[in-house]
């Protein structure tokens, strides 16, 4: 595993405090379902993610949004990371 | 190094489009295409020795074209970046040619998209982090560079719409277009929802479809059927395969590539007339007009409103009614320069521009990932 700015294979484990901004959105939307969410969240640490805003109708997600992390079991039980409004 | 003036493009053609129906694979409709090339340029098949193709049905798809077609090439390229890998191709090309590695190249490709059932997208393992959230791809992506653009510069979904109906007004033109009944922008905006801010009508076709590309020394195309189009400036970028790792959702590595090309050509974007930028989404050309310099960072949803790009209008834009409108057989950068080509030859019919000399073709691949300009001219600004 390497960086993708400097290269360099020593890498180390940081800790994100889960807080972040989101910076773009979507509605997926399918036949005979709600929409879903998808965005992309900056982080305050600097990095970006995908995941998608829960808590309130995919189409209602704004750009700018401040969120924080929660975490959801997806399928097969692997663990996913997705947000909330912060303050709810 | 420049290849500016080394190279010459001698035969295009498509193959059938639209939907062919069964009975055809997309090796049948990549011979169509080839002979039609072969037949427009004035070559035959024994004198092509470079062969250039990508695929998603064909792994090694230089190796099933060379096979199909009989052809056994001495030099033979299959970079795969999506769409824009065949504008890649010609700059590939135009460097073995000056090399003396090859001296008639064929760049082809084909889809029978339609005919199989739908788009048929790239068979890349599942990304750990994009996956789970389960964007549509490929246009979960683009909406969320239009997201991005709307908020940062107040670009609206009218905007975008008149891109499709822009596109729509040119394939009226052109008799091989796909989708030729009348678009208004609100029919576009009360489409169905796909990913939003992208309805169905912000969305390219899925079409069936290829074509074919001969490539040869200036000097070899001097003696051919066709006035050759020669080739002034390439320029290839990537900066980027996953859209969560896109650095800035509105600046396109277009920005790298059209300086590029530009730079090798010695033309800028005011010398264009005729510009093909590749719409897979209605954000698409939007984006490029900003990034290849036709308007500032931001103005691009100004800029393709009233009727700007539409025939009749300021800049000459995707004039045979591009992905949106005329055939989008999964990757569609090929197609670009048969039309660049054909504008710049004046072959056109009802919808050719007047006094073409300078024509641009932008490929575009994956997610706004991969970005190739390409820059022709007639022999005039040689």
């Amino acid at each position: 595993m390497l960086c993708p700015v400097c290269g360099s294979g020593t890498l180390e484990w940081r800790q994100s405090a889960g807080r972040g901004t989101v910076y773009a959105t979507t509605a997926v939307h399918s036949r005979n379902r709600d929409p879903r969410n998808v965005v992309l969240v900056d982080l305050d640490e600097g990095f970006r993610m995908m995941s998608r805003v829960e808590g309130v109708p995919a189409e209602k997600v704004e750009i700018g949004t401040r969120v924080r992390f929660e975490m959801r079991q997806g399928e097969g039980d692997e663990p996913v990371a997705i947000f909330v409004r912060e303050g709810s | 190094m420049s290849v500016r003036g080394k190279a010459a493009i001698v035969g295009v053609a498509e193959s059938d489009l639209g939907e062919v129906g069964p009975g055809f694979t997309p090796l049948d409709l990549i011979g169509q295409a080839t002979n039609r090339a072969l037949a427009d340029a004035g070559l035959e098949k024994g004198d092509v020795d470079g062969l250039f193709s990508a695929s998603v049905s064909y792994q090694m798809p230089t190796l099933s074209a060379g096979e199909y077609l009989g052809i056994r090439p001495r030099y033979s390229d299959a970079t795969m970046m999506g769409g824009s890998s065949f504008v890649s191709h010609l700059l590939h090309a135009s460097a073995a040619i000056e090399a003396g590695l090859c001296e008639v190249a064929l760049i082809t490709y084909a889809s029978t998209q339609l005919s199989e059932g739908g788009f048929r997208g790239v068979s890349d393992p599942p990304d750990p982090y994009e996956t789970p959230y389960r964007p549509r791809y490929p246009v979960s992506m683009y909406a969320l560079a239009a997201s991005r653009h709307m908020h940062e510069y107040g670009t609206t979904r009218e905007q975008l719409a008149e891109v499709a109906v822009a596109a729509r007004e040119w394939a009226k033109l052109n008799p091989k277009a796909f989708m030729r009944d009348e678009l208004i922008v609100e029919d576009v905006l009360a489409s169905r929802m796909v990913s939003s801010p992208l309805s169905i009508l912000d969305c390219c076709l899925v079409t069936d479809g290829g074509g074919s590309l001969l490539v040869t020394s200036p000097e070899r195309a001097k003696n051919l059927r066709k006035p050759p189009v020669y080739l002034l400036g390439v320029g290839e970028a990537h900066w980027h395969r996953n859209i969560s790792q896109m650095p800035d959702l509105t600046v396109t590595a277009a920005a790298d590539s059209g300086r590029r090309a530009y730079e090798m050509a010695g033309v800028g974007p005011a010398d264009v007339n005729v510009a093909m930028l590749y719409d897979a989404f209605t954000i698409n050309p939007i984006l490029y007009l900003e990034d290849l310099g036709f308007c500032e960072k931001g103005e691009g949803g100004t800029f393709v409103e009233g009727g700007r790009i539409a025939p009749g209008g300021e800049l000459a834009l995707n004039t045979n009614g591009g992905g949106l409108s005329y055939n989008h057989p999964g990757m569609y950068g090929l197609l670009l320069l048969v039309e660049a080509v054909r504008q710049l030859r004046g072959e056109c019919g009802e919808r050719q521009v007047e006094g073409v000399d300078v024509a641009l073709a932008h490929g575009n691949g994956g997610v706004l990932s991969s970005q190739v300009t390409a820059v022709l001219g007639t022999e005039s600004v040689l």
